[in-house]
């Protein structure tokens, strides 16, 4: 099998997991799952979002530490530990690994959301929340399914964290049914192709993209940006310092650093992974690189993030609204500072098309009342009613 | 009832003590191993035995801890025996919190552990803790404005901790990783299950030396014996229909006051105690669930025959009615937080008023008001989050009983939560203490007086938030027998500073400076018996005390002491005495 063919093949594999859990999952609003392969170096071989990339690699990177060796055939991790990935607690990431020989070599990963996950509000979003364990349910990691058999400790302990149980039972089913899929079919093509998952799948795999994004890059920044930008939030008195952003070209690719103000008091902090997404989600906007499958672009792109500051905080912290203010104010400083750069883009019509294809939470932050930092009541009653229909079938 | 030779009796009462020892080694452990000053030093946990046969689980035997816990647990027990029927194997370990699983509220965590003789599992050792942090939207699992149990804290079904013998490691991660501070409560549910496996050590030992059969009929003897006992004194009772009740100030949703009405029947050597009546549900998180309800009935009811052996056989005579959709039997997804003392205080006074009419020489303030102040925020000595799991503010110092005045910092049915040091608080958290006293003329009159009220100041090291969550205020302990209530509860925080605030009923999340104060009184039980009826010379006592100032004695007493010769005028006080017994008798006669 060549190499584009390998990917060609990948990239159908993580596809089908998103098309076959959201067509499972039967939700009527829409929903943001990905999908990635990823390799035992941790990089990501095939992706539903480039973008997107970096984070549910960390949620695979998350597991396997916790696991280490402990992995059987048939068995399925899961997490929505935001310091691992996930934008909100109602993002649940489900992990398979790929066999080959009697060891994992390639990590299948599916991430989708739960309509609910406990917390003070519906679907993931508490603008009250004082800190990470007012938002929701904490599932560091956990193996949903083990040994082939779903095991009903975790998947009660879902169900009984949730408003709605039902849902969250079929949606967390339905990962595992789509993420063991993905890594039955990669683990069928890692059969048939040559090359096992030791980072030269990867480096062949990546070439052609790596190709296209060096190439952007050296067509489109002509020199360093800076740019910044205000957060917005709904909490009235609640007054931070913008955000910086300064974009840099370099001989292997880009460099990005934010500065950022401290820790909020409110639930408006990034969580560590999704700055960097933010990021990556702009430059591939703002680059025109249209659909990459691999995570190619990290190889080329360096996120420097004040730890821990507005833009990247670990537990404790609250971050359930990170992305819908701070996450929007780095977008659209990125996305001024490249055009500060050399390059123009339409940032809010990239920042919708962002949201729209990696809301976090049941519906995603495109469905957040701006004046409250909850989900509009329709929105709500959309969720209760969808789990109503669920419990009543 | 178990019939056994003479020498198979003294065997089972060998048997009997010795599951008596081993629950109070097991909880010996847990004290000593556990990290938190929760279990280590308030003793807020319980140690039981149970078993299980046909007729289903039996509570065998329990530390003298916590009542509430032990009780309750035997419904987790049977949640596990239920749930994981068929798949419980020598090795496993269970572990359960939920509250509509068979817990009471989230952060009372139950660990069962089947004890296997002859691949049978005869007895589970187990223990019930609170636990400092569950989680949820509140720091401390006192979620004032809770209005659904998501709102609570992290909830546990019934799983395995451990699975024939090997440790379920994701499992223990989910629960602690569902805490704010993991590290003291890892070593505290670590505690916990040694202490069980330390039990399990001993049962196998008692086994061993007589043999399981013998043991089976002992242990049947015994719950045998604790009916038996309990049926005789029932029967001692004049048979009638009392009825009590006790009042919670509001829900902490503005719903109001919540009352809680008992029925006590007694016919023959049965009782039944019916809640009917009670409130319906309410919004706020002092819903109780049925088991927890169950629990508090049965505190009540053990203090009432304290020399029998409290066990399942000292159950089997009471029926309890609950109404359902209540505040004493919710419905999910109810909060239930504050439950498992305020409204569960208040079923154990209402049961307890209702003995007035039954047993009056044993009646007496059954309960505590577990009204606190949850302290929480980084202490900046060790750089780590803390919530503070003081309890000292909690009004749980005793009322009067015939016989005797109320004692500071023990409550009868909560004997072995004890108060502690005030310098191992101040050592944990960042705050020091100012004053711990006893507050004149708060004590609830009586024959027998309860403890007066305490009050509490403490000056903070470091800005901290807090949530106060307080009942009682305008429903003290109620006292028994013409016995009077005691002084209410209350919080100042900021006291003294510009944003002072009285805090009567509950608030959330409210920023304490440093060095600002945070006063408290925690008021006590009721008294018991007429207080005009009280030996002056012990009233005189507590005016030297400074419990009752010489105008309170006159009024609340009609004790009448000379301000110059600390001396009791006994002409004015017969006569004081005199004219309110005359006036009181007229009354009677008036409303006859």
């Amino acid at each position: 099998m060549t190499t584009q063919s390998s990917l060609q093949a990948l990239g159908r594999a993580v596809a089908r997991a998103v098309s076959s859990y959201a067509a499972a999952v039967s939700l009527p609003w829409p929903i943001a799952p990905h999908a990635a392969i990823v390799d035992s170096q941790g990089e990501v071989l095939a992706t539903t979002s480039a973008a997107a990339a970096g984070s549910i690699g960390g949620a695979v990177a998350t597991l396997r530490r916790f696991f280490g060796d402990a992995w059987s055939p048939g068995d399925i991790g899961v997490t929505n530990d935001q310091d691992a990935g996930a934008p909100t607690a109602c993002d649940i990431t489900a992990v398979a690994p790929v066999w080959r020989d009697g060891k994992p070599v390639l990590w299948a990963a599916l991430r989708g959301p739960v309509p609910d996950c406990g917390g003070w509000e519906i679907g993931g979003f508490s603008p009250q929340a004082v800190d990470r364990w007012a938002e929701g349910a904490r599932f560091e990691a956990a193996k949903l399914v083990l040994d082939g058999k779903t095991r009903r400790e975790v998947t009660d302990m879902l169900m009984l964290n949730s408003r709605t149980p039902k849902l969250t039972l079929r949606c967390v089913r339905s990962l595992a049914a789509s993420v063991s899929d993905m890594a039955g079919e990669a683990g069928a093509l890692l059969s048939a192709a040559s090359d096992a998952g030791d980072g030269a799948v990867a480096d062949a795999l990546f070439a052609p993209e790596l190709e296209r994004i060096d190439a952007a890059v050296a067509r489109s920044v002509r020199r360093a940006g800076k740019a910044a930008a205000e957060v917005t939030t709904p909490f009235a008195g609640l007054a931070l310092d913008p955000i910086e952003v300064a974009v840099v070209p370099g001989n292997d690719g880009l460099t990005v650093t934010i500065a950022a103000p401290a820790i909020a008091p409110r639930p408006v902090t990034l969580a560590p992974g999704m700055g960097a997404e933010i990021v990556a989600a702009a430059i591939a906007g703002a680059l025109d690189l249209g659909t990459l499958g691999t995570g190619a672009l990290a190889r080329r792109l360096r996120v420097e993030l004040p730890t821990p500051s507005l833009v990247a905080a670990p537990l404790p912290t609250p971050v359930c609204l990170g992305r819908a203010t701070t996450g929007a104010a780095v977008f659209a400083a990125t996305i001024a500072a490249l055009a500060d750069a050399g390059i123009g883009a339409d940032g809010s019509a990239l920042w919708r098309s962002y949201l729209r294809v990696h809301g976090g939470g049941a519906a995603g932050e495109a469905e957040l009342d701006p004046a409250t930092g909850k989900f509009t009541p329709a929105r709500a009653a959309a969720i209760r009613a969808r789990e109503a229909e669920e419990a009543a079938r | 009832m178990t019939t056994l030779s003479k020498s198979e009796l003294i065997t089972a009462e060998i048997v009997r003590n010795y599951l008596e020892t081993v629950c109070n080694e097991i909880s010996k452990v847990v004290e000593n191993t556990s990290i938190s000053s929760i279990f280590s030093e308030t003793h807020d946990y319980s140690v039981g035995i149970f078993a299980a046969d046909a007729r289903g689980v039996s509570l065998l035997a329990r530390a003298q801890s916590v009542p509430v816990h032990i009780f309750a647990a035997l419904t987790s027990v049977e949640t596990v025996l239920k749930i994981y029927e068929g798949d419980i194997h020598e090795g496993d370990l269970f572990f359960a919190s939920d509250p509509f699983y068979g817990g009471s509220h989230i952060p009372d965590w139950t660990v069962v552990n089947p004890v296997f003789i002859d691949g049978k599992p005869m007895f589970f050792t187990s223990v019930r803790g609170h636990v400092n942090d569950v989680g949820g939207c509140a720091p401390g699992g006192y979620n004032t404005i809770a209005r659904e149990i998501w709102h609570e804290g992290f909830r546990v079904p019934p799983v395995k901790l451990r699975e024939r013998g090997v440790p379920v490691a994701d499992i223990w991660n989910l629960i602690l990783s569902n805490t704010r501070t993991k590290d003291d409560i890892s070593g505290d549910l670590s505690a916990m299950v040694g202490g069980c496996v330390v039990g399990e050590r001993r049962l196998r030992a008692l086994v061993e030396k007589y043999g399981s059969g013998t043991v089976a009929r002992c242990v049947d003897y015994v719950l045998d014996y604790s009916e038996t006992r309990l049926r005789a004194e029932i029967s001692q009772w004049p048979d009638g229909v009392y009825r009590g009740r006790s009042v919670l100030d509001h829900d902490y949703a503005g719903g109001g006051e919540v009352p809680v009405e008992a029925t006590v029947t007694v016919k023959g050597s049965d009782l039944t105690i019916d809640l009917t009546g009670s409130h319906p549900q309410v919004a706020g998180f002092v819903n109780s669930v049925a088991t927890n309800t169950i629990s508090n009935i049965y505190s009540s009811l053990v203090a009432l025959a304290p020399d029998i052996p409290v066990n399942s056989g000292y159950f089997r005579p009471i029926k309890v009615v609950l109404p359902p959709h209540s505040v004493v039997n919710c419905d999910p997804p109810a909060p239930v937080g504050h439950s498992t003392v305020c409204i569960g205080s208040d079923i154990m006074e209402a049961v307890m008023k209702a003995f007035e009419g039954i047993a009056p020489d044993l009646v007496g303030s059954a309960n505590i008001d577990l009204v606190n102040v949850r302290v929480y925020g980084t202490n900046s000595r060790t750089g780590r989050f803390f919530v503070a799991s003081d309890i000292t503010a909690t009004a749980m110092s005793a009322g009067g009983a015939k016989g005797t005045d109320g004692w500071g910092g023990y409550a009868a049915p909560f004997c072995a939560l004890r108060l502690p040091s005030l310098e191992m608080y101040e050592r944990q958290y960042p705050y020091r203490y100012m004053t711990v006293e006893y507050a004149i003329d708060t004590a609830a009159p009586g024959k027998f007086r309860g403890a007066p009220a305490l009050h509490y100041r403490r000056r903070m090291l470091d800005p901290v938030r807090a949530i106060v969550y307080n009942q009682g205020y305008t429903n003290p302990m109620q006292g028994y027998l013409g016995g009077k209530p005691g002084a209410g509860n209350y919080f100042v925080l900021n006291e003294g500073a510009p944003d002072e605030v009285k805090v009567t009923d509950a608030c959330y999340d409210v920023a304490v400076g440093r060095d600002r104060v945070i006063f408290a009184q925690s008021g006590a039980g009721g008294g018991w018996g007429d207080p005009f009826e009280r030996d002056p010379a012990r009233v005189l006592a507590d005016v030297e005390d400074d419990y009752v100032s010489i105008a309170a004695a006159a009024r609340d007493y009609g004790v009448f002491i000379d301000p110059d010769t600390r001396k009791v005028d006994s002409a004015a006080t017969a006569a004081a005495r005199a004219r309110a017994f005359e006036a009181r008798r007229a009354d009677t006669a008036r409303a006859a």
